[in-house]
């Protein structure tokens, strides 16, 4: 400023100007210097440690979510897997049927076996009506172990067919006509629909071996075949 | 002869650069400033740093000679600097730094002489008196007691005065600023530096040995 020419109304003195410069020549101190940039070096950062202390928290937030998204998607999977399951035409679940039946097979068989070999011999003497309730059982029995094998076979038929036709899985058009053909499917034979004691009896041997909706449908079929008689 | 010729074109202007260097927040009007001042505002420590370096001796020197006391003009020229450092975040480029920065700091300056009800005229500075070995010994006392008298003349100036020739001095502000920063009209900045002036010039004119 006193450099620059004096303005009309500048009350400066050049010579003032010059004998203060040369007095005045006075330096900081270097304590001073240290205490204030290091001041200004502690406030410029603190604006990265805030956005530091806001991410720290936001990424736990994050993992956290992250880990919960997972967990949540694992736990749902099984239902999902099985809602998909339920959503298909019948004709897809003949595997997991075809396992249930092998798994109650044998149990079903040792299960009737152990159950004879529990019974008393003294009862077995005395209690003649049973026995023969015994040798039905045992003939019912057999005769369930050969509508499981038949069954069994058509599962593995159907299998096979699946296998040879995996577009079924997917819901197209015959897909849909094979579910209607299979929902119309008989699991009990003629001979058993002849009877409906037995007709009965096959339904409740169904629904044991966990074949609710076989059961059902059979059991349809037998109040349409039989209808049930009117009270008066 | 050429050589000759060439150092006298060639001593002004040494003798304004090294006036510049030595006077440099008083001598030019630096835009850059209030760039420093904004990139520190973004984080740029280094900028401050240069600001800090291109001001702190003029601030100083201003303080030194308002406040009359080293331990106080280093109490307010530290305070001063930390209201910058904190009000970056509302620094806005309205203004010269060197206005903005001199504002504050006759603020502190104002705001200290509050709290010390009893500030009086207990000077403790004192003039660099020591001779610098490149003149004769004649010359050298006669600068030293030209320091000393315009250093007296100086401190014994009235406060408002002083601020104002201070602020014409080491700032390099116009009258208009100076009005500004002490809260006056530009016609009584300019009243003040006048007399603050006249008073100097005749304690430079002053016969050493008058009493």
């Amino acid at each position: 400023m006193t450099d620059t020419p004096m303005k009309k109304d500048d009350p400066g003195d050049p010579r003032v100007s010059a004998a203060y410069r040369e007095m005045a020549d006075e330096r900081t101190p270097e304590h001073l210097d240290h205490v204030i940039l290091n001041a200004a070096r502690g406030a410029a950062r603190p604006r990265w440690n805030r956005a530091i202390a806001w991410l720290r928290p936001a990424a736990w937030v994050a993992t956290i979510g992250v880990c919960l998204a997972i967990v949540i998607e694992i736990s749902l999977l099984p239902d999902q897997e099985q809602a998909e399951f339920d959503s298909l035409p019948q004709e897809a679940a003949p595997a997991t049927e075809m396992k249930r039946l092998e798994d109650m097979r044998p149990q079903s068989a040792e299960s009737q076996k152990a159950q004879r070999m529990q019974k008393p011999e003294s009862l077995q003497a005395s209690d003649l009506p049973r026995r023969s309730d015994d040798a039905d059982a045992g003939a019912s029995a057999d005769k369930h172990e050969s509508s499981l094998e038949e069954a069994e076979t058509r599962v593995r038929q159907r299998t096979v067919s699946d296998v040879q036709s995996p577009a079924s899985l997917l819901g197209n058009a015959p897909a849909a006509d094979m579910a209607q053909e299979v929902a119309t499917e008989r699991y009990c034979r003629e001979s058993e629909t002849a009877d409906p004691n037995d007709w009965l009896e096959c339904i409740l041997e169904l629904e044991r071996q966990g074949l609710y909706d076989a059961a059902r449908l059979e059991r349809e079929l037998l109040a349409k075949a039989f209808p049930p008689p009117e009270l008066p | 002869m050429a050589v000759t010729s060439r150092l006298l074109r060639r001593a002004p202007r040494a003798l304004s650069q090294s006036a510049s260097l030595a006077y440099a927040p008083a001598m030019e009007h630096r835009p850059e400033d209030s760039a420093l001042m904004l990139r520190y505002r973004d984080g740029d420590v280094a900028a401050f740093e240069t600001l800090y370096r291109r001001h702190k001796d003029a601030l100083f020197r201003y303080l030194l000679r308002l406040c009359r006391q080293r331990a106080a003009a280093e109490d307010v020229f530290q305070e001063a600097w930390g209201k910058i450092i904190k009000s970056r975040d509302n620094y806005r480029p309205t203004a010269k730094f060197t206005t903005f920065l001199y504002h504050v700091a006759h603020n502190c300056f104002i705001d200290y002489v509050r709290r010390n009800k009893r500030h009086g005229n207990t000077a403790d500075i004192e003039p660099d008196t020591q001779p610098d070995g490149a003149d004769c010994p004649e010359t050298l006392v006669e600068k030293s007691l030209a320091r000393r008298r315009l250093d007296t003349a100086v401190r014994s100036l009235p406060d408002e005065q002083r601020d104002v020739f201070l602020l014409y001095e080491e700032a390099g502000l116009s009258l208009e600023e100076i009005a500004t920063i002490t809260g006056c009209k530009r016609e009584t900045a300019k009243s003040r530096l006048r007399y603050a002036v006249r008073k100097l010039r005749a304690a430079l004119d002053e016969s050493p040995e008058a009493p």
